[in-house]
Parts: structure tokens; C-alpha cells; sequence
């Protein structure tokens, strides 16, 4: 009891709580209220001290106890299965229990489709159309890609043809560009033999040619009619330390064999030919001419292959870059690989790989 | 990922992301910037992001930027002291659909995202969690209180049809 201190500006809270309590005498109270009527201001607060009854607490109920109790399907229960069951999250045995029990209550049936009804599917109508400016790099669209393979395949394409040109010159140009100043003279001799005397069957015959050099050997080719095809690689013919190399009589004696008066006679039958038999047996003058007068410089020979061999890698090298640059910009996986081969560890081939999808280009020597 | 997949996850996942965040935020230039921060966020992270996480990465980040428009939105307005316009119309149901895309439009903000994420997308519980900062228990209480919702919706409307 606080009866003999005065109610002031520093102690009033307790008699507040005091007089909600019911906890003062009946002068204090008097002594409160004049306190209030003294200060106003101290009303409001007065009134708030009014204290929190828990009279009503027990009027408040959890209306769905039920549905929390564990007790199988039953009207309180029933939502829960059944949005489990939408889930997909009931196990079967419940599922049968649920299935029981919308037998024996029919009116559920209804919330249950209800609830099936729930499931939300999307509106494919609505579509982000601008995708465009979400995606990166130059290749933002399938034509972009398809147009930069396109380009990198029909490049490694002409790279490929270029390099094999290059690699297995015509052998007529070989003669003619590569030997001309030595091959000249004996090619239009040959020539000019063959047209006096079997001139209505010119493309039948021609004279030997050189079709490859590689490696320091020489192929000579003799074509005589379809039919007659003679071929021979001479190895070892280049002799880089001299200045000149000179096919002597050894490598006469490895040339292709002059080709027989049979052979001859056999084609111009086949062709009825009126061409003087007699003439044509001698075609040793090729021979002859070939082994006497073919001079072969080396230094024009070895620049031709390095000028071949340096074209080659650089073409390489563009194909490559190429790929790279595509590969950057596209973000498709585009790249030039080398092949090689497991003995002679030469290249073989060039393979495109385009991820999925790859194309081999093999190297003819 | 390599800058070919980031552009398959556009042609993938741009419109259901959009779908998405339309059907929350309610407005299109608004989603359509939300799916353009978010690929831009994915492209910021091209190099840690795997292919196979693409989908639900997106869909956080843009879960979160929308989440963060709608708190800065929320401020503008207090600051600007205007007011939500709010949509009154009557309208006829014809079908179904409409009926439950009314439904989805009144549900709070986060029973809509997740059921959204789960119908549409097909999201666990689990990765729901993930993508909108819930427990696994919270997500499957705003779905059981969306779909009770949008039961009773459907109901009620049967009844006014």
C-alpha cells in the first residue's frame, strides 16, 4: 500500500497499475483522481494502463484440430489428400484410402475435381519475342550460323582444291612451267614425230612426260591409247649437290619402256587406222631424247616444291585462322584439324569438325 | 557454358521466364526488362554458370530482381504518394481457364510465384525453396493454401455461372 506517499509526477505509473489492479484504498483512489484532474495530459496514459484480460482466451479455438490429427481420411482431413494427391506427393496405399473414401462420400468427388481443376498449365501464347537481343556474339540467329558454316566449309573447300592443285600439277604444266626451257624442245619434237606419222592419231599417242617429282624421283608417264598406260618412278634421279643433273645413261636404262611395235599395231587395229605401221615401231627417239637432251635443274625442281610446300601451310594457316575467327563468333564449334599418318607422320588429310558433324579432306601427293 | 548454350537457353527457357514474371508482375515492359536483367546476369556468369543449372539459375535471379522491383516500386509509390490502381470490371467467364487465371491474379504474391513454379515449371518443393528463399515446409504450406484458394475460387464461380 502506498497510503503515505504522495501520488506524484515521478511515481504515478505504479498507482496507475495499482488502480487497474484494484489494489488501492479508497483515498487513494481519491488522491489519484485529483492527481489526473491536476494533470490531464495524464489521462490518456491513465487510461491505457486498463490490463489485458485473458477472460476471452479461452473462447478462441484452433477450429481445425481435426484436420491436424492423424486419423485417416475424413471430412477435416480430406483437403490435405487431396491436394497431396494432385501433388502426386500421396503414396499409393492413401491414394486407395482416398479413392474409398470419395466412394463412400460421393459429395467429395466434386471438391476432388475441384481441386484437379487447380492445376495451373501455361498460356504458350505468351512468348518473349524479342529473344533476338538476349542472345550474344554475331551468330544471334540460325541464319547468321548457317551462313558462317556455310562460308567456313565452302572455304576449307577451295582451300582444299587449291592445295591439291598445287600438289599434283598437270603434267603437261609441269613440263611446261617447271622443265620448259629443257622438256620444250624434246615435248614438240615428240610431238611434231608423232604428227607426220600418225598424225589422224595423234591422241592416240603422247609422248612420255614427267608427272611427279617428289622426294628427288621423277615419275615418267607413256600413254598409248587408253589402253596403253606405262608409268615408272625413278628414285634418287636429283642430285642436290650439283648444279645440274643430267639423266645419263643409267637413268636412261630405268625409263619406261619404249613402247612396243605390238602394242602399236594392236592399237591401230582397233582403230583401223591407215597410219604407216612401219613408222611408229620407232618410238625409241623419246627415249633418246629424254635421256640426251633432259637437263633437270635442281634449283628450279627444289624451289618448286618449297614454293608448294609454303603456299600449302599458308593456306593452312588462313583455313585455321578462318575456323578460329568463325568459332569465336558463332560460339559454334568449327576447327580445322591436321591428320597424319602413323607411319611417315606425313599429313594425310585436313578434317573439318564442325562438332557434330565432320568432313575430311585427304591430301594427294 | 559456352556462348552456344547461353543462346540455346534463350530459345529454351525466355518464354517461360517471361510467363512467369508477367503473370506476377502484371506488366509487360516490366517483365520484359526483368528477363533481359536476368539474361544479362547470366551472361555476367557465363563462365561458372553449368549448362545443366541454366534453367533454375534464371529463374532465382529473376524471381529475386522482380522481388526487388516490386519493394522498389513499392517505395516510389510511398514517396510519390499515389495509389495502386486497382482493376474493377466485371467480366463474363467463358471457360475455365480464365476463371482459374482470375483466381491466380488474387492470390498473395508468393502462393502465386510458387504454385506458378511448380505448375508451369514443374519445381520441386526443394527447388522451389531455392529459387524464392523458402524452407522446403513453407512451400508446401503456400501451395496447400493457394490451391485451397484457388478451389474455392473455382467453386464459387461455378455457383455464379
Amino acid at each position: 500500500m502506498k497510503e503515505k506517499i504522495n501520488i506524484n509526477i515521478n511515481n504515478y505509473e505504479a498507482y496507475f497499475l495499482d488502480y487497474h489492479e484494484g489494489n488501492l484504498s479508497l483515498d487513494l483512489v481519491k488522491e489519484l483522481m485529483d492527481f489526473l484532474s491536476q494533470h490531464p495530459e495524464l489521462k490518456e496514459e491513465f487510461e491505457s494502463f486498463d490490463p489485458l484480460t485473458l477472460q476471452d482466451a479461452e473462447k478462441t479455438v484452433y477450429a481445425e484440430k481435426e484436420a491436424l490429427k492423424k486419423q485417416g481420411i475424413n471430412p477435416y482431413t480430406f483437403d490435405n489428400y487431396a491436394i497431396e494427391y494432385i501433388e502426386r506427393t500421396l503414396p499409393p496405399v492413401l491414394q486407395n484410402d482416398l479413392k474409398a473414401f470419395i466412394i463412400q462420400n460421393p459429395l467429395y468427388k466434386k471438391e476432388l475435381k475441384l481441386y484437379q481443376q487447380t492445376k495451373l498449365s501455361p498460356d504458350t501464347s505468351i512468348i518473349f519475342e524479342d529473344k533476338h537481343s538476349l542472345k550474344k556474339g554475331i551468330g544471334r540467329s540460325n541464319t547468321w550460323y548457317y551462313w558462317a558454316a556455310a562460308a567456313s566449309v565452302a572455304l576449307i573447300i577451295g582451300v582444299y582444291f587449291v592445295l591439291n592443285k598445287n600438289a599434283t600439277p598437270d603434267a603437261n604444266t609441269l613440263v611446261k612451267h617447271n622443265l620448259i626451257k629443257d622438256t620444250d624442245a624434246i615435248a614438240n619434237r615428240a610431238v611434231k614425230t608423232i604428227d607426220t606419222t600418225v598424225s589422224a592419231q595423234r591422241k592416240v599417242f603422247t609422248p612420255p612426260v614427267i608427272s611427279k617429282i617428289k622426294n628427288n624421283a621423277v615419275t615418267i608417264k607413256t600413254h598409248f591409247g587408253k589402253e596403253n598406260r606405262n608409268e615408272k618412278t625413278i628414285p634418287n634421279i636429283i642430285n642436290r649437290d650439283s648444279s645440274a643433273m643430267v639423266i645419263n645413261k643409267e637413268v636412261e636404262d630405268r625409263l619406261p619402256m619404249p613402247v612396243k611395235k605390238q602394242d602399236i599395231d594392236s592399237s591401230l587395229s582397233k582403230n583401223s587406222s591407215s597410219i604407216t605401221k612401219s613408222s611408229m615401231h620407232d618410238t625409241s627417239f623419246v627415249k633418246k631424247d629424254v635421256a640426251k637432251n633432259n637437263v633437270i635443274r635442281p634449283e628450279v625442281v627444289t624451289a618448286k616444291i618449297h614454293q608448294e610446300s609454303n603456299t600449302r601451310k599458308i593456306l593452312v594457316f588462313m583455313a585455321a585462322l578462318t575456323c578460329k575467327g568463325l568459332h569465336k563468333l558463332t560460339g559454334q564449334h568449327i576447327e580445322l584439324e591436321k591428320k597424319f599418318d602413323s607411319d611417315t607422320t606425313n599429313i594425310v588429310a585436313y578434317q573439318l569438325d564442325l562438332g557434330n558433324k565432320k568432313f575430311q579432306f585427304p591430301v594427294r601427293e | 557454358m559456352t556462348v552456344e548454350e547461353f543462346n540455346r537457353c534463350v530459345d529454351m527457357y525466355a518464354d517461360n521466364l517471361y510467363r512467369f514474371i508477367l503473370k506476377n508482375v502484371k506488366d509487360i515492359d516490366k517483365a520484359k526488362d526483368i528477363v533481359q536483367d536476368t539474361y544479362e546476369k547470366l551472361w555476367l556468369k557465363v563462365s561458372d554458370v553449368q549448362s545443366k543449372n541454366a534453367k533454375s539459375y534464371m529463374f532465382t535471379t529473376a524471381y529475386r530482381t522482380m522481388i526487388d522491383r516490386f519493394r522498389a516500386d513499392s517505395r516510389q509509390e510511398r514517396l510519390d504518394d499515389t495509389h495502386v490502381y486497382l482493376h474493377s470490371y466485371t467480366k463474363s467467364y467463358t471457360d475455365l481457364k480464365e476463371i482459374l487465371n482470375e483466381a491466380l491474379n488474387k492470390l498473395p504474391d508468393i502462393q502465386r510465384s510458387v504454385i506458378m513454379l511448380r505448375d508451369y515449371e514443374g519445381y520441386s518443393y526443394e527447388e522451389i525453396g531455392e529459387i524464392t528463399a523458402l524452407n522446403e515446409s513453407q512451400v508446401k504450406v503456400y501451395i496447400f493454401r493457394a490451391r485451397k484458394f484457388l478451389k474455392n475460387y473455382i467453386g464459387s464461380m461455378e455457383v455464379v455461372i
